[in-house]
């Protein structure tokens, strides 16, 4: 089983490979660093042009920019307490009071260090678990299959979110745009409404770009940002001098990065979670829990740990199951379907050397991210924030169209596209939850041709979906999922009247 | 005054969401319905559940204003530099497409940076000159990459 896992190794340290990481990383910390960019919207403008080039080069790329921007996003997060993304939130409450009293290049040294950190106790977590739930899973025939995607897109639904209804909404978009094309059994057309275009389907780069890349830019256009302060060098000393002074945090490394790793893991929940209790766990672990919020160094690496400790973690569901834990990872499961890689067990028999060496670059990730992340291109990076913001939002949007329009060189495609955005952007401001619909167009199709099949080996009785322990297991998992977090809903405000 | 609540609350941009989908789906279910049984299933059922959805969630949204609840604020800070970015990307789409690439992005990459806040013209007339020759570099030379040209170029 882990044979495959060094075998693929060779492949991942060859030169051009190797090269797309480092790239990957540093594109990742550039879009991190930007407010308003995350790593999702810039892997889903980045997939387009991954097309002709090698899997594991794109894969490269995806699994540097996912690295790369977790921790980007702590730059601005501690030099203007402005998160670079969601998931650096948890570093603005000590990481900007550091940079206040002086230690702003100290603690993004411990940033890009516990970074680092999370994210290769993230790597190897994929790699020693992906594989033998990968062997669990290939024992599933339709009726299992049909139950795991019903699974994963009730445990999106409803974990994510304040409103399942909004969740579910979004879900069905999804499942509807996947249903757009030549019915894959009788060749109907559905949906098409004469257009040729739509004959093979919507293409998901077409979908994911709109979707993700879409509404950022419009708020770049929208809102206008103010670096002040920035543009001076931060003093600090050289990492390799600091690095003693932070292994007093071991223990919260360790502890963070086996919350991130749960965290990302479980569908629905994200790095900005896994973050904040780090941070609350840590908390309370510390013998000066008074200093936490006033510049406590541990804060820093609290947060930064646990968020990049859910980036591989978030693709062991989706790279066995086809169930992304996270946004990031079912924009990264789009870029494998468009490499002709479809998640699930079959993945490891057919495509090992790509999929183990996917998990390699996520561990090459983490660790280049020390020396392309360190005090020198911190400062680089730090600088990206003086970038105009309405000329970065002008090019993001021609590269969306050079992107979109390559896929089959048609206008079509882009007006899709601009579709979707508009789409994504009303979802994005009225609290409609995205990943449902990326997931939707996932595991729509998937859930389809499983229940067709299903139904065609049990002569049509539907009774067949609940012919063996392994779907009763499913259906039962997806009930807790759908009514566990109503319960807890209930309970909470129950608790919260009596004590009213 | 109750009258007049009641009547504003229809008016929530949730209700107004859900009324959009509820038609919509109505609407997609006619081209459904003419499909045989298996390839309408998935289709049809989705569909419906999309209406039942979107009702609940007006529901959901009435019964809120009934007990007062304001809509949630907007997350959109000022809807006019919103239509107008929506504008100008549906005006570069569209010139891409009649006049050509290279000239739309020419013109549209300042024009968009310079309408939107940006005013040091030294960072505008870099920024295209440096995009364009690089998409031109990169995508038309180096990969083949067609572009629409449109009447120009």
């Amino acid at each position: 089983m882990y044979a495959d896992l060094l075998s693929s190794l060779p492949d991942v340290l060859n030169l051009t490979n190797f090269l797309a990481i480092v790239i990957g990383v540093l594109s990742g910390i550039a879009v991190g660093a930007m407010p308003g960019l995350s790593a999702t919207m810039a892997i889903s403008v980045l997939i387009p042009f991954t097309f002709g080039l090698h899997p594991l080069v794109a894969l490269g790329l995806m699994a540097g920019i996912y690295n790369g921007a977790m921790y980007g996003g702590a730059i601005p997060a501690v030099l203007l307490r402005i998160p670079g993304t969601p998931a650096a939130v948890a570093t603005t409450f000590d990481g900007y009071p550091m940079a206040q009293n002086g230690k702003g290049g100290f603690a993004l040294q411990i940033a890009v260090v516990s970074s680092a950190f999370g994210g290769i106790a993230s790597a190897l977590a994929l790699m020693l678990l992906a594989p033998p739930l990968a062997k669990v899973t290939l024992l599933f025939g339709p009726s299992e299959v049909f139950w795991i995607a019903v699974f994963g897109l009730c445990s999106i639904v409803f974990l994510l979110g304040d409103n399942p209804v909004k969740g579910l909404i979004s879900a069905c978009f999804g499942i509807l745009v996947s249903i757009v094309g030549a019915d894959p059994i009788t060749s109907e057309d559905r949906f098409t409404f004469g257009h040729l275009e739509l004959l093979d389907g919507i293409n998901m780069v077409i979908l994911l770009v709109g979707l993700y890349a879409m509404p950022p830019v419009i708020d770049l256009l929208e809102t206008p940002l103010e670096a002040k302060g920035l543009g001076k060098a931060l003093k600090t000393e050289s990492l390799l001098r600091n690095l003693p002074k932070m292994f007093g945090f071991w223990k919260t490394w360790l502890r963070s990065s086996v919350i991130g790793i749960l965290i990302g893991i479980l569908p629905g929940a994200g790095g900005s979670m896994a973050a904040f209790m780090s941070y609350n766990e840590a908390r309370r672990a510390s013998k000066n829990p008074e200093n936490w919020g006033n510049g406590e160094p541990e804060g820093v690496a609290a947060s930064e740990t646990a968020n990049n400790a859910d980036t591989a973690s978030a693709l062991i569901p989706a790279l066995t199951l086809g169930i992304p834990g996270t946004a990031v990872a079912a924009v990264m499961l789009g870029g494998l379907l468009i490499h002709g890689l479809q998640p699930g067990p079959m993945l490891f028999r057919d495509n090992a050397n790509i999929v183990f060496g996917f998990m390699w670059q996520f561990l090459f990730g983490a660790i280049l991210l020390i020396f392309l992340g360190g005090a020198l291109a911190t400062n680089t990076f730090a600088h990206l924030l003086t970038l105009p913001r309405p000329v970065l939002g002008a090019i993001i949007i021609v590269l969306m169209f050079i992107g979109v329009y390559s896929i089959n060189e048609r206008m079509f495609d882009v007006y899709l596209m601009f579709g979707f955005g508009l789409i994504g952007y009303v979802m994005d401001k009225f609290d409609f939850p995205l990943p449902p619909v990326v997931l939707g167009l996932i595991l729509g199709g998937f859930a389809e041709e499983n229940l067709r099949l299903t139904l065609l080996i049990g002569q049509g009785h539907w009774s067949a979906l609940f012919a063996n322990k392994t779907s009763l297991v499913l259906v039962a998992l997806t009930i807790a999922v759908v009514v566990g977090p109503i319960i807890k809903r209930r309970l909470s405000k129950s608790r919260r009247q009596r004590s009213a | 005054m109750m009258n007049n609540n009641n009547s504003i609350s229809l008016f929530r941009p949730t209700i107004i969401i859900s009324l959009c989908l509820f038609v919509a789906s109505a609407a997609l279910l006619f081209p459904a319905t003419k499909l045989s049984q298996k390839a309408a299933m998935l289709p049809v059922f989705m569909l419906v559940s999309m209406m039942v959805l979107t009702v609940i969630l007006a529901i959901q949204e009435l019964r809120k204003a009934r007990t007062g609840k304001a809509p949630s604020k907007s997350k959109i800070n000022s809807p006019n530099r919103v239509v107008g970015a929506m504008v100008s990307i549906f005006l570069f789409m569209l010139s891409a497409d009649y006049l050509g690439f290279y000239l739309s992005t020419a013109v549209f990459l300042p024009a968009c940076a310079y309408c939107f806040g940006c005013r040091n013209v030294k960072v505008l007339i870099a920024a295209d000159v440096i995009v364009v020759a690089v998409i031109y570099v990169v995508f038309s030379l180096a990969m083949s990459k067609g572009f629409p040209t449109g009447s120009i170029w």
